[in-house]
């Protein structure tokens, strides 16, 4: 696998070596990236413009002590300074952003500031007494970057432990004042953004019941027996639901691969009084006495995902050290009552979702066994799709579409030309008087499919070419290849080999016999 | 011994600058000219500090203080000769 080259630029008025360029190096998965660091200081930036331009990434932190030397204890310690400073520093900061933005088209990660230093609560105690001064600058940055990512710093430093962020040494030695266990988080975070920027996840969670979603064994307990509530001994069991439920609204699948019988787990997700999950969030229940492996596989053959993009939690070893030998591209978490939720960071997840499309979605999922009926019964592939009443509707993209058609670029593995925009590139192209960008609907017999495809158009040039996994094998594709010749003359495209898109080269090779670049 | 520091310095010097390869002949060249900005700066430091197994004096730690090859290897003799007198006494 070719690695992929990162450009991070990051910028501050405080130095972050000699751990910074260890950290952000050891933060990406070195198989994968390979990253070049630029580490430009503040007072510097203007000399650095050409840095900027050709970053991927630029983080951006300030330290509030070195933007104020001089009244740092009144602007934390009193009202009048931090309410006069309040607009300056707010001011300095939009500046700074616009400058970049002018300068560079880069994602911008930004960490907000932070005034744990100050030791303030040695001698006052730790009574709120800044009249909230750094909050509300936070806040005020939050709000200036909505397209780019602000960090909470504080958050960052509540989990390193305020005692174990700071560095006094590199402070008074050469202005470095975070302690390398904080710059590792603050780097670790910097490539999660960019996975979650990316759209870098897995796509689907695969839960075992007994022990994992209630406490017991259903067939040995009863549905009255296991344990399972909002207090007490079955509150472990409520929380991780609740864990995953929040994973459900932000578009992870979720299925079921349980050794019981089906009837019994059915009834306790329809009459539990204390499930957090219900029956209509889940995809796909696999629930019988075979083994495990092989129902997995079962899994993403219904839900037509590769195996890589899904992750099993089971409560036994034994299951776990089966599958993680016999499917190794699966992860595996193994769930314990006290664990630790740190594995499950292998979900690297928007902030934002609807609901609305995650139910879709969900629905689709949930009718494809009626769809393999329907093959099973049909006399050939098309007597299939003929049955299936498949409508496609094509249409020039609305605004309203950009976030759906940005998602779906970003995950989309298989039918993909390998383009991948961001809601902020869509937003531009779409501009360009040049550029035509499609969405296509599909909807069944069986259920509205939503906005499951995209195509682009820039001249002559095919740009863009994305179909969800889930509208594969209706021929959706071949009405999507007679629209696009029927309506532009097509006399090349873009192709950029991910790990499963070989099908499509296929594809576009035989529907348009053109160059590819 | 003169020797070692001089190779080991480059050998630090030059894996911490990007750039041309510094050699002995640039005993009193610039670093700052060569590309030695104050993040190298730091990297140096941290590089000899463990390598001799000493901490620089804070008074040092200015960029025109070691700015050359030669400055670095007469700081890093003084703080052996410093180090070797408290170690006899």
């Amino acid at each position: 696998m070719t690695r992929k080259c990162i450009r991070i630029t990051w910028l501050s008025n405080v130095m972050f070596e000699p751990y910074l360029r260890t950290s952000i190096t050891h933060a990406f998965p070195f198989e994968e990236y390979d990253v070049q660091l630029n580490h430009v200081m503040y007072e510097e930036v203007n000399d650095s413009v050409s840095i900027l331009q050709n970053s991927d990434i630029i983080v951006v932190h300030l330290w509030i002590g070195a933007l104020y030397p001089h009244s740092l204890n009144e602007l934390t310690e009193t009202k009048y300074a931090a309410e006069k400073n309040y607009k300056d520093i707010c001011e300095r900061n939009r500046a700074l952003y616009c400058w970049i933005k002018t300068n560079s088209e880069a994602k911008i990660i930004w960490f907000g500031f932070e005034d744990y230093f100050t030791k303030g609560s040695l001698l006052f105690g730790s009574k709120y007494g800044i009249f909230g001064f750094i909050d509300k600058v936070n806040l005020f940055l939050c709000e200036l970057l909505t397209d780019d990512v602000f960090i909470d710093l504080k958050r960052i430093i509540a989990e390193c432990g305020i005692l174990n962020s700071y560095n006094d040494k590199g402070k008074y030695r050469w202005n470095s004042p975070y302690s390398q266990e904080l710059i590792k988080l603050m780097s670790g975070e910097v490539c999660k953004q960019y996975l979650i920027n990316t759209g870098r996840t897995k796509k689907c969670i695969v839960l075992d019941c007994d022990n994992v979603l209630w406490g017991g064994v259903l067939s040995e307990d009863g549905m009255e027996g296991i344990k399972l509530a909002k207090n007490g001994f079955g509150s472990v069991y409520h929380d991780f639901q609740s864990f995953v439920y929040t994973l459900y609204k932000h578009g992870v699948i979720l299925a079921i691969c349980s050794k019981n019988d089906l009837s019994n787990v059915l009834q306790v997700f329809r009459d539990h009084s204390e499930m957090v999950l219900k029956e209509k969030y889940i995809s796909c229940f696999m629930v019988n006495w075979e083994n495990k492996p092989s129902n997995i596989e079962r899994i993403a053959e219904y839900l037509n995902i590769g195996l890589d993009s899904i992750v099993f939690v089971d409560d036994s070893l034994v299951e776990i050290e089966c599958v993680r030998s016999l499917l190794p591209e699966v992860t595996t978490i193994r769930f314990s009552k006290y664990m630790d939720y740190a594995p499950f960071s292998c979900f690297n997840l928007k902030s934002e979702y609807n609901l609305d499309d995650v139910e879709r979605r969900t629905r689709t999922y949930q009718t494809n066994s009626l769809r393999i009926n329907l093959k099973r019964s049909s006399i050939d592939c098309m007597d299939y799709v003929q049955s299936l009443n498949v409508v496609v509707d094509i249409h020039k993209a609305l605004p309203i579409e950009f976030s759906r058609i940005s998602e779906l670029t970003m995950r989309t593995n298989k039918c993909t030309n390998g383009r991948r925009y961001t809601i902020e590139e869509i937003k531009e192209r779409a501009c360009k008087p040049n550029v035509t960008l499609y969405s296509v609907s599909v909807s069944d017999m069986f259920s509205d499919l939503g906005l499951v495809g995209a195509m682009e158009i820039e001249n002559d040039h095919l740009t863009l070419f994305s179909l969800s996994c889930r509208a594969l094998g209706r021929e959706v594709e071949d009405t999507m290849f007679d629209y696009l010749l029927s309506n532009h003359q097509i006399k090349s495209y873009d192709y950029l080999l991910t790990n499963k898109n070989v099908e499509l080269q296929k594809l576009l090779l035989n529907n348009m016999n053109l160059n590819m670049i | 011994m003169k020797k070692e520091i001089k190779d080991t310095v480059l050998e630090i010097i030059n894996r911490c600058i990007d750039g041309d390869i510094i050699t002995l002949k640039q005993m009193n060249a610039d670093l700052s000219e060569l590309g030695m900005d104050s993040i190298s700066f730091v990297h140096i430091v941290v590089a000899l500090e463990e390598e001799f197994n000493c901490e620089i004096p804070d008074e040092k730690l200015i960029i025109s203080e070691m700015n050359t090859v030669k400055k670095i290897i007469a700081v890093l003799q003084l703080i052996i000769k410093k180090n070797n007198t408290q170690q006899e006494t």
